[in-house]
């Protein structure tokens, strides 16, 4: 069923040497762009009244330059390249003589940035539904809009690791959503901090208390009495820091004598760390600094960090994690504040994180199958910053494995693009509107996606998804031949969520009657004066020039129509091949 | 089987004056030829399993609750979860006590009865149209005991307790430890039946035995079997900008259906394969599933559950009716089960939902005279701990299953129901008890009710336990 498209490869004229981002300088893919401008020169003819003349510029109007290397960087690193992105960081690389210079300036400077925090939109007279809309809005104001592009891109990926969702009864409702979008300013505060400061804030989150039930957990009372909830331990352990077996450096698995992987805790670490994250309470201590204040009730609070009764604390001795630097054994009697502090230094110290995060991030941002060397660059990176958060996401975009143009040709590089990035994506290459905001972006889901909304702890796709793809037409290195191929993306790809989305981006790129919300006046223009400079112009932008013949032909097929203006008025034809570009299978693949 | 290569070739003229034409008119028509195929090649040997994946860890410890003399040591484990005695629904156990000379008394959680709107479960069981097998799990051998647990002797599936591997585990039971990707077996299900040439006689080849109301998951896929996922509410047709007919949709519609053939990329090209058969499936289907109904008052208001159901119920009348489908299998799912926290307030909606949804569906199912014909079963990620954590359980291992319809063996308990007893001798810890029947032998049940024969093959590790019937289903 799969091979066939396999074999189709010889008999499909694809250009013989890879496409051309080979080279690093700005104008080289020139010639490419020329070559594919001339086999459409004939389909223009019916159109192209103007000159064809195609050169680069270097100013942010008009055509955008060839500049595949600058926007493949920004597609990683920030919610989708805008124009001017594009040109500065493009202007950056004149100026420092070479792309890694660049790129690594353009990180430093983002690193340097003040949070944009999500703006509060919640009208507190208005619905549950409507507290999830503010929220959403106020996530895609600042995906599209905020400068501190790498951080709202690397809170986001930390919101897909360290998850709590509105599809929870309790978050669903409005303190919920005022919780959830407060909890991701948290993330987005401590984004470029140390790991150990994050999952500190994450644990005595009241959000991820509620949601992963620690909150008023409290120690047995008795042997066969009710006992502590494993809930967070066995997730923070599982999802967050260290997962179930143990690495090497490099995010292999280790493997004993007969070849088996090996545990990374069993059940009495759990118990273990359950015990230590008893005492946890929601802070309702206005009228006094009780922190026990309502602890057999159900009140809640979602505003304030949780604070911890002793009371309801196991003070007894815990035996954590043997592997971490950091001590295993926890002493009796030490209080809940230090018994909690001294689990999170045990987690923090085991030899798994460094590759286990490293593996995540690079996920995120660049590939689904980093090789074993750059998981342990990465990983090395976070050791050598002191687990820092900042210098690990520099690690991941500036490695020859996330920049090399080598690599990206590969026919497994990269990634399925994060469905919600395709439509912030959208937004931010056409300066889209957010103008009294179009609630349709805030309803929209493609492929399900909403920020803070997966239906589990367990995010809305897994890393260990591996879909059914045939490879054996194709050379893979051992490292993938040995695990299988990751898609984690694809894990929601389903054939009815196909069509829905394709369906939900027909409706967003061509608006209706009254709005269309992408600024599109300079491509009119060009398809209007220079159609292939437009092609151009959108492969740069959209595909950082990589589209394929296919492609090409495609548009030139809705250029070159015969149809009258009047059945296919020109500015239609221009949203119709955006909407075939944003729904054809390349572009869902961020490379 | 010329007969049906004609019809085929009739049915697809009919689909194909309906894309041309493009407009709903021809549906019903279409829908009149697919009738007047059914009618000769009728499927009077139709058979669907459909799976009710209880994500997350039903505490199924409560859905089935010790009654009399055994209530006092279920109470004290459970504390503040446990349901309270005198509002259990009691119900008639005598064939279980029987076979395992076991007296003990056993009641439905109350959110399975009296209070549903329909009766909901616990009408289904007196009726004998539903059973439980008791404490199923995963396994890969049988395991005596706790000191045989301990010992560190036994095989054991990969990561247990952890809600995704487990899972998977579920959904595969090949007998590996399940660590990498693997068929799931109910795809191994459908591709034993596809040997068999249960779906050769179908007008839709296209349309995959293996459907799934709920995205993507492990149980449906084999190596050859592509499972075909579905929305509750519906099969939506691409739109393609333009006005039907016209050159704009149709030189639009040509072009993006051309680009999905174009090799670009792996994973590029498995989406581009993924949304073309989604295409295919949906300008053949989509008419004919606006034409069906099912009558809705019966099942649970906004439910998840009972609109997947709904909508299953209208692919089993297209698929047997219209297109001559003989085998198809399902998959259903309702999260909300990881009860950690809160457990009697949220388990009881659940269950409440899960038994009004259930019971519609079998009754929909009988109205369509074919209640023999549709087996729905549960599963779930594990049981959970006996012992309770204050206001819920935290994540265990056995644990008890639902099948519902016309041709289970209802109105009894199947399996073994542990001791109920902290420290029992099955106990690993807090009361997460060893299974007593693995996944593999309640897969072969039903598989071998749905026609498998070759049982060995769709469930590779059954030969490390000692039936391949646990005695659910009649016949």
């Amino acid at each position: 069923m799969q091979s066939h498209h396999r074999t189709a490869v010889e008999a499909f004229a694809r250009p013989s040497s890879p496409r051309s981002r080979g080279t690093p300088r700005l104008a080289a893919p020139l010639a490419r762009v020329r070559s594919a401008a001339a086999t459409l020169t004939v389909a223009f003819a019916t159109l192209a009244a103007g000159i064809t003349s195609v050169h680069a510029q270097s100013a942010c109007d008009g055509p955008l330059a060839a500049s595949g290397a600058v926007v493949r960087f920004l597609t990683q690193a920030t919610f989708g390249p805008t124009r001017e992105d594009i040109c500065a960081l493009a202007r950056m690389v004149e100026r420092e003589g070479s792309e890694a210079e660049a790129f690594e300036a353009w990180i430093d400077q983002q690193l340097r940035m003040p949070a944009t925090p999500l703006a509060d939109h919640f009208d507190p007279d208005s619905g549950n539904y409507q507290h999830s809309l503010s929220r959403r809005l106020a996530w895609f104001e600042a995906a599209v809009g905020a400068p501190d592009q790498l951080r709202q891109r690397l809170a986001f990926a930390l919101s897909e690791l360290f998850v709590v969702s509105e599809k929870d009864g309790t978050l669903s409702r409005r303190e919920g959503q005022v919780g959830l979008q407060r909890y991701y300013n948290m993330l987005l505060a401590h984004a470029f901090g140390d790991y150990r400061a994050l999952i500190e804030r994450v644990t005595f989150d009241p959000v991820m208390g509620h949601y992963l039930t620690v909150v008023r957990s409290q120690a047995a009372t008795g042997p066969d009495g009710a006992q502590p909830d494993e809930n967070y331990a066995r997730e923070i352990l599982q999802l967050m820091s260290i997962g179930l077996d143990l690495l090497r450096p490099n995010g292999q698995p280790r493997l004993d004598r007969d070849g088996n992987r090996i545990p990374t805790f069993d059940q009495d670490t759990i118990l273990a760390f359950a015990r230590a994250f008893t005492g946890l309470n929601y802070d309702l201590g206005e009228v006094d600094d009780n922190p026990c204040r309502g602890w057999a009730g159900r009140g809640t609070d979602f505003t304030r960090p949780m604070v911890l009764c002793d009371r309801f604390h196991d003070h007894g001795e815990k035996r954590l994690l043997a592997e971490s630097s950091s001590a295993a054994i926890i002493p009796a009697g030490q209080g809940a504040e230090r018994d909690i502090r001294d689990a999170l230094d045990n987690i923090a110290g085991h030899p798994n994180v460094s590759p286990f995060l490293a593996r995540r991030l690079i996920e995120r941002f660049v590939t689904s199958n980093p090789s074993p060397a750059y998981i342990r660059r990465v990983a090395d990176a976070f050791d050598n910053s002191g687990g820092n958060l900042g210098a690990t996401v520099k690690a991941v975009l500036l490695d020859d494995e996330a920049r090399s143009e080598r690599v990206a040709d590969r026919d497994y590089a990269g990634k399925m693009r994060e469905p919600l990035l395709l439509v912030t994506g959208l937004w931010r290459a056409f300066d889209g509107s957010l103008e009294g905001l179009d609630p349709r972006i805030a309803r929209i889901e493609p492929f399900g996606q909403s920020p803070q909304a997966s239906p589990s702890v367990f995010n809305f796709f897994q890393p260990e998804y591996q879909p059914a793809i045939d490879t054996s037409a194709v050379r893979l290195p051992a490292y993938i031949e040995d695990s299988g191929l990751y898609a984690p993306e694809m894990q929601v790809m389903t054939e009815l969520a196909t069509i829905q989305t394709h369906n939900d981006l027909r409706v967003l790129i061509h608006g209706n009657a009254s709005q269309v919300p992408l600024a599109l006046d300079d491509e009119l223009a060009m398809l209007r004066r220079t159609p292939e400079e437009l092609v151009s112009h959108l492969d740069q932008l959209l595909l950082a020039g990589t589209m394929s013949e296919a492609l090409h032909t495609a548009i030139a097929r809705v250029i070159e129509s015969p149809a009258t203006n009047s059945e296919w008025p020109l500015r239609q034809r221009l949203y119709d091949i955006l909407y075939l570009i944003v729904t054809s299978p390349e572009f869902a693949v961020q490379r | 089987m010329s007969n049906a290569n004609f019809s085929r070739r009739q049915f697809l003229n009919g689909c194909a004056a309906m894309g041309a034409a493009g407009a709903s008119a021809s549906l019903a028509n279409l829908f009149h030829i697919g009738q007047a195929v059914a009618a000769t090649t009728t499927a009077s040997d139709y058979k669907a399993l459909v799976c009710v994946f209880l994500l997350g860890g039903n505490d199924s410890f409560n859905m089935l609750v010790p009654l009399g003399a055994a209530y006092g040591d279920y109470a004290s484990a459970r504390g503040a979860i446990a349901v309270p005695e005198g509002s259990a629904i009691a119900i008639d156990s005598a064939g279980y006590a029987g076979r395992n000379d076991d007296n003990r008394a056993f009641g439905l959680h109350p959110a399975l009865g009296a209070g549903a709107a329909n009766g909901g479960l616990a009408a289904l069981y007196e009726g004998g149209s539903m059973a439980l097998l008791a404490n199923v799990g995963t396994l890969l051998e049988p395991i005596r005991d706790a000191d045989e647990y301990k010992a560190g002797t036994s095989r054991l599936p990969s990561y247990l307790f952890a809600h995704n591997h487990q899972q998977l585990q579920w959904q595969t039971a090949d007998g590996s430890a399940g660590v990498q990707a693997a068929a799931g077996w109910g795809g191994r299900l459908a591709e034993e039946m596809i040997r068999h040439n249960a779906n050769d006689a179908t007008l839709l080849p296209e349309l995959s035995m293996n459907i799934s109301l709920a995205g993507q998951h492990a149980f449906l896929g084999a190596d050859s079997v592509i499972p075909y996922a579905m929305s509750a509410s519906g099969i939506e047709r691409l739109v393609v900008p333009g006005t039907d007919g016209g050159i704009r949709q149709s030189t639009l519609r040509r072009t993006l259906l051309g680009l999905l053939g174009v090799p670009n990329h792996l994973m590029a090209d498995h989406l581009a394969a993924t949304k073309q058969r989604a295409y295919d499936v949906a300008e053949m289907l989509s008419g004919l599933y606006q034409e069906t109904s099912v009558d809705g008052t019966l099942y649970p208001a906004e439910s998840s559950l009972g609109a997947q159901l709904q909508a299953v119920a209208r692919m089993i009348d297209i698929s047997r009716n219209a297109l001559g489908v003989r085998r198809q299998i399902y998959l259903c799912t309702l999260g909300g089960w990881d009860t950690h926290a809160d457990q009697t307030v949220r388990q009881g909606a659940l269950l409440a939902e899960l038994g009004q949804a259930l019971h519609a569906f079998h009754a929909t199912t009988r109205a369509m005279g074919i209640g023999h014909e549709v087996t729905t079963f549960t599963g779930s990620d594990f049981g959970r701990t006996f012992n309770s954590n204050g206001d819920g359980s935290d994540h265990g291992w056995g644990g008890h299953q639902i099948i519902v319809g016309d041709a289970v063996a209802g109105g009894d308990i199947h399996g073994q129901v542990p001791e109920l007893r902290l420290g029992s001798a099955l106990d690993t810890g807090r009361g997460r008890f060893i299974p007593t029947t693995s996944v593999d032998q309640y897969a072969a049940t039903l598989a071998r009710w749905f026609g498998a024969d070759d049982i060995a093959t769709v469930m590779p590790n059954i030969g490390s336990f000692a039936s391949a019937d646990v005695g659910f289903m009649r016949g």
